[in-house]
């Protein structure tokens, strides 16, 4: 079993853990009021205030389509040199993790029972625990995403990093 | 020199400056109107301001010089002399005097590297409120330790205040850090003063007819930027008089004017700031660029049957390239171009040109804003508020259902003016819907770039105020008619419209119906006020229509 190092910030849309690499995440925070913007596509919900900031706010459920359900955090990460509030259900952990690679045959379980498009995601995990100088699988399986996912290739034709 | 204050002397030098920068733009208008006593008490004005600052820091060489003048220019106003070119030249050679004084090394030498800002007093008291909000909010926030150890209430209440203090502290840093980021701010009229008396001089030197004019100046950039476009813009000035104006003769023989226009001109659009030359001279030709760039080898022959017009005229900005005929001694000496797209370049800013052969060019430099100070009017529209910028904008103005007509407005009685009825809310969304009981529709006024005048109906109208426009994601502000948003005092966002750019999109399409632009009820019943009558019996649902 190949053993991974990777420092993550792993939380939840609509019951699904999917996890961003911690150097692309600025902070996370509650969820604050959005003001909606005409004519951007569905998941762009808007421009809200971040920290005497403006920033869209990118839903990463309907980008994802997945169906967030109950609270709502902001993950303010960069997304193609911008700084962007992407829309979670809810965090779990950030940290350094130890993890492996999950089975072909797994990962695309988990994206059909989730109804998932496979080009969102770059790879699957799964948390491993060291125990008496042993590696044990934890069960604890997520999606890792890179930020750049969350805007469409049309979005991302128009934006000019100054 | 005595010793003074560096603070102060800096702030003397940039008076000064500022003060010569005034004098020379209106000694090149008086050139044409020497009758103009307003034009003559501002150049005295001028000239007593250098006096008065030179003479408090005991700079006698400076009073002396500014002294005569003045006594000149004095004579003139109480008729004991005439003025006329010869006074005025004397005047020119005294602006010159003061000029090589006010860069005298010494001079620079005594103010070190100190800097200084302007800053309006109304932003420093809106500073100390903020300073006193925080004042409050520290001491509402010592409390809440307690509070969430359960000491006093129970630890709910001491969250909520929590959160309420966290909003609180984050609008009070936006406002804080808006004031010091608008504070770096100037208007890029700052640099267009300096250049009446460039183009004056150059084009008495080639014997040619040019007239400066600045369209707008009022578009604010950071200080720093505006302090460094001065070299690439007197750079493409001079190439305006130089190599883009003909002389008159030729002008009058291709049936233009014997005097040539340049325009300085500065807007935002979208998320840049825009400065904007533009000569009215003999324009660029595509093909012989390309010809030239190929005979330098700055391009390889071959490539030339794929390059677009803009990509031809591009050319003109890479190294060594040169189309002056002739070098001379006020530009065309094979290298400018590529240095000016350099330093701009530096600037984070893009330059752009266009170019109509025997029409004239127009040249952009478009620099990216991180925040703009506009005052604003706040509308709302579809419950979402909106942020229009008072420039973008003549009035606010109520339409009685009967001033709407969709007849032809070449029936108007003379002397009337009509006004193009558009919603707003259709522009920005594409929908339309009607609110319900409304006798009068709230819109705003705007004349667009043609002369035309718009009305733009919105559903009310909110407060008005000095707003910070910050800028936002490419993908957000590419979406015509949006320039930025707004931190509202609430903490909310609005979005900040571009009125301009959104008329840009909506000239293919068709108002909702006219309105005269005076108080005048129009006689006539139309289908659009029966369809807008129909709209009113739907209650909730949204009425989506184009008249067509």
């Amino acid at each position: 079993m190949r053993i991974y190092r990777r420092e993550l910030f792993i939380f939840d849309i609509g019951g699904v853990p999917l996890a961003l690499r911690m150097e692309d995440v600025e902070y996370i925070l509650p969820a604050s009021e959005i003001t909606s913007v005409p004519k951007t596509a569905q998941f762009v919900l808007g421009l809200a205030a971040v920290r005497g900031k403006i920033m869209s706010v990118i839903d990463g459920g309907l980008r994802l389509r997945i169906q967030r359900q109950g609270t709502s955090y902001f993950v303010v990460c960069h997304v193609r040199g911008n700084t962007t509030a992407v829309l979670i259900n809810r965090p779990l952990e950030a940290k350094n993790l130890s993890v492996k690679k999950i089975e072909s045959s797994d990962v695309e379980r988990i994206l059909a029972r989730h109804k998932l498009n496979p080009k969102m995601f770059s790879a699957a995990w799964e948390i491993l625990k060291k125990k008496d100088s042993h590696w044990s699988e934890t069960g604890r399986k997520f999606l890792e995403i890179n930020t750049d996912q969350f805007v469409s290739d049309q979005m991302a034709s128009k934006i000019i990093v100054g | 020199m005595t010793i003074v204050d560096p603070i102060i002397f800096n702030a003397f030098l940039n008076e000064s400056k500022e003060a010569v920068e005034s004098l020379e733009a209106d000694l090149v208008k008086l050139e044409s109107d020497l009758e103009n006593k307003n034009l003559i008490n501002s150049v005295f004005r001028s000239l007593h301001t250098i006096k008065g600052n030179a003479s408090f820091l005991d700079l006698d060489n400076i009073t002396t010089v500014a002294h005569e003048a003045e006594t000149l220019l004095d004579e003139v106003r109480s008729g004991k002399r005439k003025i006329n070119q010869t006074s005025i030249d004397l005047v020119y050679s005294v602006v010159d005097v003061l000029q090589e004084m006010l860069e005298d090394p010494e001079m620079a030498q005594a103010i070190k590297s100190v800097n200084v800002l302007k800053v309006e007093e109304s932003k420093i008291e809106h500073i100390v409120s903020l300073v006193h909000e925080l004042e409050l909010l520290r001491y509402s926030m010592e409390k809440l330790p307690a509070q969430l150890e359960g000491e006093r209430g129970d630890i709910s209440e001491g969250l909520f205040n929590l959160e309420l203090a966290t909003s609180k502290a984050s609008r009070i840093t936006s406002e804080l850090g808006a004031i010091v980021f608008g504070a770096r701010l100037v208007p890029v009229n700052n640099v267009f003063r300096r250049f009446p008396r460039i183009v004056r001089e150059l084009a008495k030197k080639l014997d040619k007819k040019i007239e400066l004019k600045v369209l707008n100046g009022s578009a604010k950039l950071d200080k720093s930027i505006v302090e460094a476009i001065a070299d690439p813009m007197t750079h493409l000035i001079r190439n305006a008089v130089d190599h883009g104006v003909e002389s008159p003769e030729n002008r009058q023989a291709k049936g233009k004017k014997q005097q040539g226009t340049i325009t300085l001109n500065s807007f935002v659009d979208g998320n840049l700031v825009v400065i904007e030359i533009k000569d009215d001279g003999k324009g660029m030709d595509p093909d012989l660029i390309l010809y030239q760039a190929a005979e330098k080898g700055i391009i390889f022959r071959g490539k030339e049957n794929t390059m677009s017009d803009s990509e031809k005229l591009g050319l003109i900005f890479a190294p060594g390239f040169s189309t002056a005929e002739q070098v001379t001694d006020i530009s065309g000496r094979g290298v400018g171009m590529d240095v000016v797209k350099s330093n701009i370049n530096k600037l984070k800013g893009m330059v752009q040109i266009e170019s109509t052969l025997g029409i004239g060019t127009t040249i952009q430099l478009r620099f990216p804003f991180s925040v703009v100070v506009a005052s604003c009017l706040y509308v709302y529209i579809d419950e979402v508020c909106y942020a229009i910028p008072l420039s973008q904008m003549e009035e606010s103005i109520h339409i009685a259902k009967g001033e709407l007509f969709t007849q032809s407005p070449q029936r108007l009685k003379s002397g009337e003016e009509a006004m193009a009825v558009y919603s707003l809310q259709e522009l920005l969304t594409g929908k339309f819907q009607i609110k319900q009981g409304i006798k009068e529709l709230p819109a705003v006024r705007v004349r667009r770039k043609d002369g035309r005048l718009i009305a733009l109906i919105v559903d009310e109208f909110s407060i008005m105020e000095e707003a910070v426009i910050h800028s936002v994601d490419s993908y957000i502000s590419s979406i015509p008619g949006i320039q930025g948003g707004v931190i509202r005092r609430d903490g909310l966002v609005s979005i900040a419209l571009s009125i301009d750019s959104l008329l840009e999109t909506t000239f293919k399409k068709i108002p909702l119906a006219y309105a005269v632009n005076k108080e005048r009820k129009h006689p006539e019943i139309t289908d659009l006020q029966k369809l807008i009558e129909d709209a009113r019996e739907i209650t909730d649902g949204v009425l989506d229509f184009k008249l067509s």
